[in-house]
């Protein structure tokens, strides 16, 4: 392909076997992240309330990472001018759902800045939201790694964890006293969660149900992101319990690693590990006198008929 | 009702792209968009080794995920099966593209040519501005089967009413027609001959079926 047409996304070709998505990139993922990230936080944030935790920081900051996710995504569309059409798909699309859903947790988590028992309500179509992300990525069909319906559970526990992450982060920064106890506990489930989800979704990924070429992304990015995003948080958060004074900045890093591992685990099933199906065909053809032949599936683990 | 449909009849088809270059001169595809292409496989292992043509692109499936996901309704199907795009709602989100997994769809942000900045005569005929930046795909010759059908023509018999590629193809090997019609060649031909449809098992009900033993019994 000429460097032409480098920008053109969705036009490249690769042959037989399933080859990457260019359609969505970084900026599809930003709205992952920045949507996963920012609900996760209003979340707990927002069920923290219950718990007497209010903080302005916590719902504009959790507002403004949705905001900015959303921003992203819109720099990603060929027609930005008709944006607004994204409003008219809800019979179907989750992508419409998703921004119906933002058209009312934005004016909800603004009030909620003003009128602070309104922060209990933000939970709701924060946790619709996320909802909304999952759902978006298990639609579409033409992606192996994203169809997978382990994606829904992923999305949702993933998103929660970066939420208790940055909440565990902002906390030290912002509130006095830190983040409530109770923060590193929720990080510590959602981060078991996460791990327990993602053992499951990359043994079915590499058992045959993604191509072959996803698989081993999903195999090389297994190792560092159990380390990094789930092992060294929660190690963070032994150090945090055992040193008092290194507390607040244990905390922190505990938080900001578990975030940044979902980042990475989005940026990589977004962009890296989002091959397509790919061609296949059932059968080989007679030709002439001759016999039919067996099928062809390019690119993808040959599993036997008995396992499929 | 009618639902229309493309037989391929793997045992004839030579491979000779000559569906692609009609479908991309009635349609003037920009480079690296090819609505209709043929897939050239190797099948098997040395020394049982086959050669096979696959023609594909959009199958204008039953339950088409590029409409369910669809958020502009832009991606519509019509009573007759054909999955349409409106041109002038989509957003070119991309959507759609990551959700079909025929890969037919695409995306183009800026005018290309076969000779860079230069059109060919077809090419400045053809141009379609509303083309850019939003998603774009075979249409099963929309404009030709309503013509025929608007003048009483049958789509798949009469040249007029089928689509390009259909009418290229020199080996016979693509049939275009109604499913629904038990009469129909489409109909006949599925009847007499195995076929099969491409990743039917994730249930998008494709309109392209592959024809792939027809010696008859």
């Amino acid at each position: 392909m000429s460097e032409d047409f480098e920008d053109a996304p969705g036009m490249r070709h690769l042959g037989l076997s399933p080859w990457l998505q260019t359609a969505w990139d970084l900026r599809a993922a930003g709205n992952f992240i920045g949507g996963g990230t920012g609900t996760g936080l209003l979340i707990i944030a927002s069920l923290g309330a219950f718990d007497g935790l209010y903080s302005p920081v916590l719902l504009l900051a959790g507002l403004a990472l949705v905001g900015l996710g959303l921003f992203s995504v819109f720099l990603e569309i060929g027609r930005p001018l008709r944006a607004m059409n994204v409003l008219l798909g809800g019979k179907r699309s989750w992508m419409t759902r998703e921004a119906f859903v933002a058209a009312v947790l934005f004016p909800l988590g603004g009030a909620a800045l003003i009128w602070p028992d309104l922060a209990k309500l933000v939970w709701i179509p924060a946790t619709a939201y996320l909802y909304c992300q999952a759902r978006i990525l298990e639609a579409s069909k033409g992606i192996p790694t994203w169809r997978s319906p382990l994606i829904l559970p992923l999305t949702v526990v993933t998103g929660l964890a970066e939420g208790a992450g940055i909440l565990l982060l902002l906390g030290t920064l912002f509130l006095d006293g830190g983040a409530p106890e109770w923060v590193a506990g929720t990080l510590v489930a959602a981060i078991a969660g996460r791990l327990f989800v993602w053992m499951f979704y990359r043994r079915r990924m590499v058992g045959g149900e993604a191509p072959v070429e996803a698989a081993a992304v999903l195999i090389r990015f297994s190792m560092p992101f159990t380390l990094g995003g789930n092992v060294i948080p929660i190690a963070f958060l032994v150090i945090a319990g055992m040193q008092p004074d290194i507390r607040g900045a244990a905390l922190a890093a505990a938080g900001l690693a578990a975030m940044i591992g979902g980042w990475a685990m989005k940026v990589t099933i977004v962009t890296k590990a989002a091959h397509n199906q790919g061609f296949a065909i059932n059968h080989s053809p007679a030709r002439g006198g001759g016999e039919s032949g067996p099928g062809f599936k390019p690119g993808w683990r040959e599993v036997t008929k008995d396992k499929q | 009702m009618t639902k229309w449909a493309i037989v391929a009849d793997l045992g004839r088809c030579v491979g000779c792209q000559t569906c692609t270059t009609a479908c991309r001169h009635a349609n003037a595809t920009p480079p690296g968009v090819q609505y209709r292409k043929v897939l050239d496989m190797e099948v098997g292992t040395f020394p049982d080794v086959r050669r096979v043509f696959v023609p594909v692109g959009c199958m204008h499936c039953d339950e088409p995920p590029c409409r369910d996901v669809c958020p502009t309704t832009a991606t519509t199907k019509r009573a007759d099966g054909m999955v349409m795009i409106d041109y002038d709602i989509c957003i070119g989100c991309g959507y759609c593209i990551v959700a079909c997994p025929y890969q037919a769809r695409y995306k183009v942000s800026k005018p290309t040519f076969a000779f860079k900045d230069q059109q060919t005569q077809n090419e400045r005929a053809r141009f379609d501005e509303r083309l850019l930046g939003v998603a774009q795909k075979c249409t099963f010759c929309v404009d030709r089967v309503d013509y025929g059908l608007a003048n009483g023509l049958t789509p798949g018999v009469a040249p007029e009413a089928t689509p390009a590629c259909v009418n290229s193809c020199l080996s016979k090997a693509l049939t275009f027609g109604d499913t629904d019609n038990p009469d129909s060649n489409v109909s006949k031909l599925l009847k007499r001959y195995k076929s099969f449809r491409m990743h039917e098992e994730l249930g998008t009900g494709p309109n392209i079926h592959y024809l792939w033993e027809t010696e008859d019994e």
